[in-house]
């Protein structure tokens, strides 16, 4: 049988992750090809229904990313708003039987390719572990 | 359970669109630090806001898929009490979500109207 793969889906900001992800691109950094990035314009823009319709679909994990906390956001609040919706989030998917560490939020500079790529990397070994979805067949945490 | 999840993640993704909801998670942080009220005491209301939303999305979406229900019938697909249910009912009744179609035995059957909720201002005026 092969080896599990999990399907990440990465909402990432345009002014800070998603050029970080670019120059780990350009960097040739190696990281896993699990994640499917959508860029947005700020991390605050990530709706929760975004998040849940992800996991609907299938998702084994999402990945939210954008500017650094407390100033880096280039809407001033954004990163914010997206902090405390993810950490609401990673409640209600615990209160489903989903583990929440599938709902990941992290900071990453456009400076950071070498961060983004740790991040990625991480996140497929934890994935990894944990296995696949609920949703397809994983066990998830049976609640 | 994949089935019972996808129910769950629709009722959420429902809930979040709530507009209370929206405002209270996005003002968190300045209500805390206000001293309006404490960080446990403003999770414990978002919680439970949340709960009772994705409680009525769940009966909403039931309700929508398969047609008029009673409380007895969505009791055992959701494993909500009765009490549970008959309260979201009355809640949702007066906000113009669900009517009551028929009768079925002891029992009324309900249905999604699908009509728009009231506006705040226009629950006051009530």
């Amino acid at each position: 049988m092969s080896e599990f793969s999990p399907r990440i889906v990465g909402f990432l900001c345009n002014w800070c992750s998603y050029a970080g992800a670019d120059l780990a691109g350009l960097s040739r950094l190696e990281y896993p090809t699990n994640i499917r990035i959508i860029r947005v314009m700020c991390s605050g823009r990530v709706d929760p229904a975004f998040i849940m319709e992800a996991f609907r679909e299938g998702a084994d994990g999402v990945l939210v990313a954008g500017c650094h906390m407390p100033s880096d956001c280039h809407y001033m609040t954004g990163n914010f708003k997206a902090n405390r919706r993810v950490a609401l989030l990673k409640r209600v998917l615990e209160q489903f039987g989903v583990e929440p560490e599938r709902l990941r939020i992290e900071w990453v500079s456009a400076s950071e390719g070498q961060k983004f790529a740790m991040v990625v990397t991480k996140m497929v070994d934890d994935l990894k572990k944990l296995g696949p979805s609920p949703l397809r067949g994983g066990g998830g945490n049976g609640v | 359970m994949s089935e019972a999840l996808r129910r769950k993640l629709d009722a959420a993704t429902g809930a979040f669109k709530d507009e209370r909801l929206r405002w209270l998670v996005g003002r968190s942080e300045e209500m805390v630090l206000s001293g309006k009220m404490s960080r446990e005491e403003f999770e414990d209301r978002v919680n439970g806001i949340l709960q009772t939303e994705i409680e009525r999305w769940l009966i909403l979406n039931e309700l929508k898929s398969k047609g008029p229900q009673t409380i007895e019938a969505l009791s055992k697909t959701l494993g909500l009490t009765h009490r549970r249910i008959l309260e979201h009912m009355i809640a949702m009744r007066w906000l113009g979500r669900v009517s009551v179609v028929e009768e079925e035995g002891d029992w009324y059957l309900y249905a999604a109207t699908g009509a728009p909720e009231a506006s705040p201002e226009k629950e006051t005026e009530r």
